[in-house]
């Protein structure tokens, strides 16, 4: 027998009856109450979601890993085509790091000594977790990350999170054993940066594209295409110095940054400690200047 | 004993539509991987929710829509409300229009789907715009639905299969 959908359809409710319309309207209205609380009650609603994903975050975790598989398979795939190339590169590469490997142990030699001489009180050591991404938002506006690391593993909110080329984000909440990161690309996404050169501040802004924008830039600082952005510090949120992306175009008044970190490909990220410390060592250093 | 079984199976069966719209949309939430793709993932709740209300509306009621668009807000990161709203709104259009849809063909559900997709995408845009009282650039939203619309047809044959299979149980 040949199966019909349109015979089900004859069976179930007449569409459109009265009292069908009157429930959907009140559930909108709920839908549109329940939106407006939002605006009032954040912190709520954050703490709702970071439950729901503490919950849910075991189950994407395993669901994450064949994804991640076939995803790896893909990418081996066109990787496996361009190997030759690549050790090519890689070789040429290779040798260029060795020589700034040298310079750099030149110069972390020589800067120990200068810090000896002028009594650098010396940065605290950063501590961080490493976790597996196992969600991205979905959503089309919104551009955050779940990681399978929460409050247990000590993951705090505001903390920096970071892959080995750059910042990525910021945690924004936590769970007991999950935690999502706002990344740098949001639109409600703001880092206070310095250019690395020039040490002129600025914050660096989201707009939901994949690149970023400086504002509050001083009037008439000098900037250009591929200068280096990194984390200023400023705010005590994110420790200084983190290597944040180049700036990619300088029109007028619109400064571009393309991320060192491929955003849209992040399977493990690091999560830094850091706020706690800072306090700290600032407190530490304080109580120092008053004893000299 | 076997009328508590059946009446078990029944309510398995009431369940199905609802259970696997909530399945799809946590799939919804996770990452994809592959650079060309980027961070955004098709709108699969969306599908779900427009192929239950159509085949089989008894079982996907206005008030199972609004936990689902709720699921979905929580899962992704932006205000919490929006896609529920956007998502009974597609659904009060599709659920009065359904009887167009009485043994049609593929092809025009397909279309069918498009214009829905389409319009779901615009009230969000909307939506997220009314939220932050600033424009927003369109430009994922009409990227989610060429990517929606692309994997349509794959997951009616999988809805299909499910649908087909609740039909011999019932």
């Amino acid at each position: 027998m040949k199966y019909r959908p349109g015979s089900i359809i004859r069976l179930a409710v007449p569409s459109g009856s009265l009292s069908q319309r009157v429930v959907l309207a009140t559930l909108i209205m709920a839908a549109f109450g329940i939106t407006l609380l939002g605006k009032a009650e954040t912190d709520l609603y954050e703490r709702l979601r970071a439950g729901v994903v503490d919950f849910v975050a075991p189950i994407m975790n395993v669901m994450a890993r064949p994804a991640a598989t076939v995803a790896d398979a893909i990418e081996g795939i066109n990787e496996l085509s361009r190997l030759r190339e690549e050790n090519a590169k890689l070789r040429g590469q290779n040798e260029r790091l060795l020589r700034w490997q040298a310079a750099g142990l030149k110069l972390s030699g020589e800067n120990d000594r200068l810090r000896g001489l002028l009594r650098f009180v010396p940065e605290t050591e950063i501590d961080f977790v490493t976790a597996r991404v196992v969600g991205d938002s979905g959503g089309v506006f919104v551009r955050s990350i779940v990681v399978v690391a929460g409050a247990r593993d000590g993951v705090a909110k505001g903390q920096a999170a970071m892959t080995g080329d750059g910042l990525i984000g910021r945690v924004v909440s936590v769970g007991s054993r999950s935690a999502r990161i706002l990344l740098i690309t949001d639109l409600n996404s703001r880092i206070p940066v310095i250019f690395e050169e020039s040490r002129e501040r600025a914050i660096l802004a989201g707009d939901n594209t994949a690149a970023p924008k400086i504002s509050f830039l001083r009037h008439g600082a000098r900037i250009n295409t591929g200068d280096r952005i990194v984390t200023s510090g400023h705010g005590g949120v994110l420790p200084p110095g983190l290597p944040i992306g180049i700036v990619s175009s300088v029109a007028g008044e619109e400064i571009q940054v393309r991320p060192f970190a491929s955003l849209d490909r992040l399977e493990f990220v690091r999560v830094i400690a850091y706020p706690d410390m800072a306090l700290g060592s600032l407190e530490g250093s304080a109580l120092g200047g008053t004893g000299q | 004993m076997s009328g508590l079984r059946r009446r078990l199976d029944g309510l398995a069966t009431d369940l199905t539509p609802f259970i696997v719209s909530l399945v799809l949309i946590m799939f919804s939430a996770m990452p994809i991987n592959v650079s060309s793709i980027g961070s955004v993932a098709p709108n699969l709740g969306l599908i779900a929710v427009f192929y239950w209300t159509i085949y089989r509306p008894d079982l996907m009621p206005a008030i199972a829509v609004l936990p689902l668009g709720l699921w979905q807000d929580l899962m992704n990161a932006g205000p919490i409300g929006l896609n529920a709203l956007t998502l009974l709104i597609v659904y009060g259009a599709i659920v009065f229009q359904r009887v167009f849809f009485r043994g049609k063909s593929f092809l025009i559900v397909w279309w069918a789907f498009g214009l829905t997709a389409a319009f779901a995408a615009f009230v969000f845009w909307l939506a997220v715009m009314a939220w932050h009282l600033r424009y927003v650039d369109p430009g994922p939203l009409t990227f989610q639905f060429g990517l929606t619309l692309a994997v349509f047809p794959f997951l009616y044959w999988v809805l299909l299969r499910i649908h087909r299979s609740l039909a011999r149980r019932a």
